[in-house]
């Protein structure tokens, strides 16, 4: 099986207080195709930088990145953009989810970059708001929405997108357990439709257990 | 195009109370801007009004490079067969009416006083249609040939009144001492100091007898409006290439040229404050309200949107925000000059004028344009330093702002 994401050294940190924090350093992975992915650790390990380097938010600092073979160190800030609208989709914690539209036009937020007409956008938004059980919301907007409702458009926003892998930060944390579960229920349901592969960092254990891969963050570096 | 526009249209809304503050900030801009404007407006109408129907009317033609010559003998260059060129004149499209003039100097004699003044000998009947503004104080104008109007300061130096007796000694054209004697009908007030202090009227045939000369000096024109003076200027160029035609606000650039342009001059400097305080009563609105968007923007780049799709919605939205302001400032101004402003706003006297006039807003359709554009233009400017550093920001950035 192909690499999605292939991971060598990758060493990455910030500044602060004019002082260099390192947080990854010398992280090595390889996340195959078709995976059902955790990225697991104490709060401050670095979950979230890798995820973000993982999603080409930012670049890293030392060592090599590559998405489906292409070496994100040296791509240009248009094919990362290009990249992130094809081939990735994000979903967060907290939404993030535009509050003046409504979730049909959330969902299809995108698909007008990719080339679709309105009345495909449309359709497509349709049928994945669906298959997420948002029949019927389509005309709500993120206000009128439960939390899981909202982090269920944030799914469908990525997924409309028809993405190759979903990366999610801690999709489950803003909700409460039963809701949570409905949003595993749902990952676990894409991924075995092949509908996309699933990268989360989380601390939920029980969205860990469905893992097929888990990856543990500890001091910087990465233990399979 | 269209999403683009959705999405800015409905930004714009998220927080009402705070895009109901921007428009507030802006609409005050636009109104004001417009408000001065329709003021500045409504002063040099009036000037361009009083200039007109005092003195000059909408323009002159006087014998080709004869106010640019000094003369000995300037009666020798006046107009010869006045009658002749009035009639080519009038058969200029957009003349209405002409009004031959000549102008001279005398000293002018009431009792044992005797003052120099300048004087200009007119055709009453025909002049008292036209010139209404010379606001008689006493009397009335020019009704008969042994009659003489004059300014008020002239005739407070005479102590002259309506019925005394004024006596004119000038010098003919042949260089001879002639005399005239008339009775004062009535005396002017234009409010322009140095006119009422020196000037008086005569009936022409009576300066024409006392300068024994049958010609005129020049001939005074009222044309279709300010408007017509370029087309006709140029077709009595073509027609009479002896004479020159002038207009009013070149014969008068001392007063209503380097007024309006004063006043122009005066009224960009106050756009700029203007517009300089409405950006900087926006700026921190829309500074605030990208700050609170940055996560949102954070999401929406990592799933792939572009800065520069970005950057053009946020213009976008900034610019409807100058555009919906500026619309608001036109109703605001439009309201206020139809209500509180309707009967005018009262003015002291101006530079060189010595009396009270009242001015009332005249806000053109054609000021429109400028309200709408200059409220978009500012609110675009303002929102760019903010909206650049956003979109400068790397997206793990944006997605942990508070």
């Amino acid at each position: 099986m192909s690499a999605l994401f292939e991971v060598e050294n990758l060493k990455y940190g910030y500044e602060w207080g004019g002082k260099y924090q390192p947080v990854l350093k010398g992280a090595s992975m390889a996340i195959p195709e078709n995976c059902f992915t955790s990225l697991v650790g104490p709060s401050g390990t670095g979950k979230t930088t890798l995820l973000n380097l993982m999603g080409l938010l930012d670049r890293p600092h030392e060592g090599k990145l590559r998405f489906l073979a292409r070496d994100i160190g040296t791509a240009s800030e248009s094919e990362l953009e290009e990249l992130r609208l094809r081939e990735l989709g994000f979903v967060f914690q907290a939404f993030h989810l535009i509050p003046t539209l409504t979730a049909l036009e959330n969902t299809t937020y995108f698909l007008p970059m990719l080339g679709l007409s309105a009345t495909q956008a449309r359709s497509r938004g349709l049928e994945v708001l669906e298959m997420l059980g948002l029949k019927g919301f389509e005309d709500k907007r993120p206000l009128e929405l439960s939390g899981g409702q909202r982090q269920r458009v944030a799914i469908a926003r990525a997924l409309a997108k028809r993405p190759k892998v979903i990366l999610a930060d801690e999709p489950t944390a803003n909700l409460d357990r039963q809701t949570a579960e409905e949003i595993i229920g749902i990952f676990k349901r894409l991924h075995a439709s092949g509908a996309a592969s699933f990268v989360f960092s989380t601390h939920d254990l029980h969205l860990v257990s469905y893992c097929d891969q888990v990856f543990k963050l500890n001091d910087g570096k990465v233990e399979k | 195009m269209s999403q683009l526009f959705r999405l800015s249209w409905r930004n714009l809304f998220r927080n009402p109370r705070r895009t109901a503050a921007s428009l507030l900030t802006v609409a005050l801009g636009a109104a004001g801007l417009l408000i001065y404007q329709g003021f500045n407006e409504g002063i040099m109408n009036q000037y361009r009004e009083n200039t007109i129907r005092v003195r000059y009317g909408h323009g002159q033609v006087y014998p080709k490079g004869y106010r640019e010559k000094v003369m000995e003998k300037p009666w020798t260059a006046w107009i010869e067969d006045p009658a002749a060129v009035e009639a080519r004149i009038l058969a200029v499209p957009g003349v209405k009416a002409v009004f031959p003039r000549v102008a001279f100097y005398s000293f002018v004699t009431k009792g044992e006083l005797t003052l120099a003044g300048r004087g200009e000998g007119i055709m009453p009947e025909r002049e008292n249609r036209f010139f209404t503004a010379m606001n008689f104080e006493e009397g009335h104008d020019l009704q008969a040939s042994d009659e003489i109007v004059l300014g008020k300061g002239l005739a407070r130096s005479l102590d002259a009144k309506p019925g005394d007796r004024i006596t004119l000694l000038a010098q003919t054209v042949r260089g001879q001492l002639n005399g005239a004697d008339l009775r004062v009908a009535g005396i002017f007030h234009t409010g322009a100091k140095e006119f009422d202090d020196a000037y008086f009227r005569i009936d022409l045939k009576a300066a024409q007898a006392l300068l024994d000369t049958q010609r005129v000096e020049h001939l005074a024109l009222q044309t279709g409006g300010v408007e017509d003076w370029p087309h006709v200027s140029a077709a009595l160029r073509s027609a009479l290439p002896a004479l020159e035609p002038i207009a009013f606000d070149e014969l008068d650039k001392v007063y209503y040229k380097n007024s309006v342009d004063f006043l122009e001059a005066q009224f960009s400097f106050i756009r700029l404050v203007i517009l300089f305080i409405v950006a900087l009563g926006i700026f921190n609105t829309i500074a605030v309200g990208l700050l609170e968007r940055a996560p949102e923007i954070g999401a929406l780049r990592a799933n792939g949107e572009t800065r520069g799709r970005l950057l053009r919605i946020l213009v976008c939205e900034n610019a409807l925000l100058g555009v919906l302001g500026g619309l608001l400032g036109i109703v605001v101004a439009v309201l206020l000059d139809r209500t509180v402003m309707a009967s005018g706003i009262p003015m002291p006297p101006g530079p060189g004028i010595t009396r009270q006039f009242r001015i009332f807003l005249e806000i053109q359709p054609q000021h429109f344009g400028q309200a709408l554009a200059l409220p978009v233009l500012t609110t675009i400017v303002a929102s760019l330093h903010p909206v650049l550093k956003l979109l400068r920001r790397k997206i793990p950035d944006l997605l942990i702002s508070h």
